[in-house]
């Protein structure tokens, strides 16, 4: 591609590398940028320019689609470092883990009820909470390959998260 | 950055003609903008709403009122609702017309007395009638027209719109969401931070959710969600049992269902106003429809509307509670008793000021002004999303999603599959739209196959497919083999969609059917083409003529120019778009340095230090 557009993600935002960045920088230079480089501005344009235009902003949208989601973004932080989390194919490995999912997935199909689902609901954000604080301390520390790990955790706690979400949706509407 | 027209010194600005056109299930009306205010266009009888209604008979073929009178003795040259059949095989569309066997792409034609039609050719006459409405206000030529598609429109519907307005003769800036074009034309993004409003789209055949975030100019689509197959027409075909059971009918024929479902159309509309309505049933037969039976019959229907927000809202990551704004859009939505479950929905008033039939028309209307060039200092932006995943077909016929929906366009994705077997030289690879797990159950858009790829073992080869979709939401993709660098790629034609042949013959059989020369209209097509490219040339030229890397690069460019120019005066179509090809070689260099110029102002930030100061 002849474009000179950044390939990294954050100098494209002109944000620091880190697993927390500022929303409204992300958001305001996501703006910007479209604004500049969407095809619609190339409307009266020659095919060339559209064409390019599809391709800057198709980059652009797919950095701010990264950047703004915190999985995302650990993912692409780990990447960064050479590190690549498959989504398909990676789990987490730890034994006790392993123990834990099984009991957590008993506990979500075990849910009786609209209260049950919220209070479940708590606990999945508090111990999700509880592994973002590990990934910090893990990247912090440069010890991607556990970063690693706790992510395919966080992953397990996203999917959780998701399924709860439809249980929710079957008891409200009945 | 947008190029836009500079005018010599003492000279007016040429304002260029435009349109927006929201193409409907029930009827389609087109919008122009007169001093700065957006307005629909009446036809010859007045009336603005043009009825989606064509009739071919033994002269032109008629659209509109005059089409649906004839309707009832004739309803077999009829054709209602032909939208729902766009885009659409066999074996989806409307049974109530007799189809000519398949044609080679698969596309269904509907026998006429004017020989076989296809959806997209019905959708043309349609598109025709408005553009000439347009026309005939704007005093000239198109220079550029913006259609509306509901937002959750899959792939095939997309291209099959394009396809009609290229047959119509209507050179089309952008498809756009009718959601988004309802809410430009709410002016909801003039306050700062608007933040997020819901439009809820009920028409005549299709139902549309769409969560927006709206802020400064910036119309960004955050979920959109919705049936292609739920509107009027649906509650008018629930009526029609209704009177069927009234009546003790069994056996009926076309034109009494056709005479039934104009009367309860016309009650329906009635109940929004009234507590009841008379149906004519023929035979003297005279029935009573209330509001409450009307309610009571159309509840499910309904709420499945109501499904398809809860989803919509579940996407976009926010619950009912967070949606600052509720727009109504569409006939159907006058009816009191929807209103009232939307606001309770979304616990909140529901925005209805401007007509909901008229709406998607104006908001096309602006942003088509808007791409043309004429709005000066504009600064709105749609940001769009793909409403249904694309992905491809992998073993066990199970689908590997390559772009969530939901995905903002234009975006671009790739993806590494392998060979199964050993010694494997060709892959197939299959193209889908949806969001099941099963092909079967997801669209099927379009297949290719890439060939040639050097036998290794199985799991060896690395096949890189490339999917992008453009700002209409139209795919193209791409597999390449990456050790031995073998490609294969097809701008998707989608599985019911016409062919390049197809399209080129059915332009050159609706020209001679209006009594045009095909030759005039392509070699006026080619000027066009020849003079936009030329004048936004120029205005490149003006604005950034000194970042030509030296004069060599200058006169080469102006030489092509010039030899463009010359073309365009005689009369040769193929040596004009010969010129235009070659010109646009001579600039490439210059085009891609303006490019990264326009990329690097804005990740530096220019833009945003501007708006900060501002704040």
């Amino acid at each position: 591609m002849p474009l000179e557009l950044s390939q990294n993600y954050f100098d494209l935002f002109r944000l620091p590398c880190a697993l927390e960045v500022d929303e409204r920088q992300l958001t305001e230079q996501y703006r910007v940028l479209q604004r500049e480089l969407h095809p619609d501005r190339f409307a009266a344009a020659g095919s060339q320019e559209k064409r390019l235009a599809a391709q800057a902003a198709a980059h652009v949208n797919q950095a701010y689609r990264t950047l703004n989601d915190r999985h995302e973004r650990a993912t692409y932080l780990l990447q960064l470092r050479g590190v690549v989390v498959d989504d398909e194919k990676d789990t987490a490995t730890d034994a006790e883990f392993l123990m834990q999912q099984m009991e957590l997935r008993e506990g979500l199909e075990e849910l009786d009820g609209l209260p049950e689902a919220e209070a479940f609901g708590v606990r999945l954000e508090r111990e999700a909470g509880a592994l973002w604080e590990d990934f910090g301390t893990c990247y912090a520390g440069e010890r991607w390959l556990d970063a690693r790990e706790v992510l395919l955790k966080l992953r397990f706690y996203r999917r959780l998260q998701q399924q709860l979400q439809v249980r929710r949706e079957q008891f409200s509407t009945g | 950055m947008a190029l836009l027209q500079i005018s010599e010194p003492g000279q007016a600005q040429l304002k260029r003609r435009a349109c927006g056109i929201d193409l409907g299930t029930t009827h389609s009306l087109v919008a122009v903008l007169r001093d700065g205010q957006a307005a629909t266009l009446p036809g010859p009888d007045g009336r603005h709403r043009l009825l989606s209604v064509v009739h071919y008979g033994d002269g032109p073929a008629t659209v509109g009122w005059a089409a649906a009178q004839g309707a009832v003795e004739d309803p077999d040259n009829t054709f209602f609702s032909i939208k729902r059949s766009m885009g659409r095989g066999v074996g989806d569309v409307d049974d109530a017309h007799d189809l000519v066997e398949d044609s080679t792409s698969g596309v269904p034609r509907f026998h006429t007395a004017a020989g076989p039609k296809t959806a997209v050719e019905i959708s043309a006459d349609i598109l025709g009638a408005l553009r000439a409405r347009a026309e005939e206000e704007l005093g000239g030529e198109l220079d550029g027209a913006v259609i509306t598609v509901p937002a959750y429109f899959d792939e095939a519907q997309r291209q099959a719109t394009k396809d009609a307005a290229r047959l119509a003769g209507l050179p089309v800036l952008r498809l756009i969401n009718e959601p988004t074009a309802a809410s430009i034309a709410y002016g909801l993004d003039q306050e700062d931070d608007r933040g997020l409003i819901a439009v809820f789209d009920l028409g005549g055949g299709t139902f549309d959710i769409s969560i927006l975030h709206l802020s400064r100019g910036v119309f960004e689509v955050r979920a959109t969600g919705g049936d292609t197959e739920l509107g009027g027409d649906d509650l008018d075909r629930i009526l029609l049992d209704w009177v069927k059971e009234e009546c003790g009918t069994e056996e009926v024929d076309r034109v009494w269902t056709r005479t039934i479902l104009q009367a309860v159309r016309q009650a329906r509309e009635e109940l929004s106003e009234q507590d009841s309505a008379r149906i004519d049933c023929g035979d003297g037969k005279m029935l009573t429809l209330t509001r409450e039976e009307l309610e009571r019959r159309s509840a499910p229907l309904l709420g499945r509307t109501l499904q398809c927000c809860r989803r919509a809202l579940s996407d976009a990551g926010v619950e009912a509670g967070d949606i600052q704004e509720v727009v109504m859009v569409g006939g159907v939505t006058r009816m009191p008793y929807l209103r009232r479950e939307v606001s309770k929905f979304f616990s909140r008033e529901v925005h209805t000021g401007i007509d909901p039939d008229r709406v998607v028309a104006l908001g096309a209307a602006i942003q088509a002004d808007a791409l043309v060039g004429n709005a000066q200092d504009q600064d709105m932006l749609l940001l769009d999303v793909i409403p249904l995943s694309l992905g491809i077909e992998i073993m066990g016929e199970l689908v590997e999603r390559v772009i969530e929906r939901n995905t903002t366009i234009p975006a671009h994705h790739a993806q590494e599959f392998t060979t199964f077997k050993d010694g494997q030289t060709a892959l197939a690879v299959h193209v889908v739209q949806g969001e099941r797990e099963l092909v079967s159950d997801c669209r099927s858009l379009a297949r290719f196959e890439l060939r040639g790829i050097p036998p290794m073992t199985a799991g060896a080869a690395r096949i890189r497919v490339e999917f992008q979709v453009d700002a209409d939401g139209l795919l193209t993709v791409e597999a390449t083999e990456t050790v031995s660098g073998v490609r294969a790629g097809v701008s998707v034609k989608p599985s019911y969609g016409l062919e390049e042949s197809e399209i080129e013959q059915m332009l050159r059989d609706s020209v001679e059917h209006a009594e045009e020369d095909v030759a005039s209209r392509a070699l006026n097509e080619q000027r066009v083409e020849a003079d936009r490219v030329v004048q936004a040339l120029r205005d490149a030229l003006e604005t950034d003529g000194h970042i030509l890397s030296d004069d060599a690069e200058r006169s080469r460019i102006e030489t092509a120019a010039r030899a463009l120019i010359q073309a365009r005066d005689e009369t040769d179509a193929d040596a004009i778009r010969a010129g235009i090809k070659a010109l646009e070689e001579a600039c490439e260099p210059f085009v891609e340095r303006r490019m990264n110029r326009s990329i690097q102002q804005a990740m530096q930030g220019r833009r945003l230090e501007e708006f900060q100061e501002q704040d």
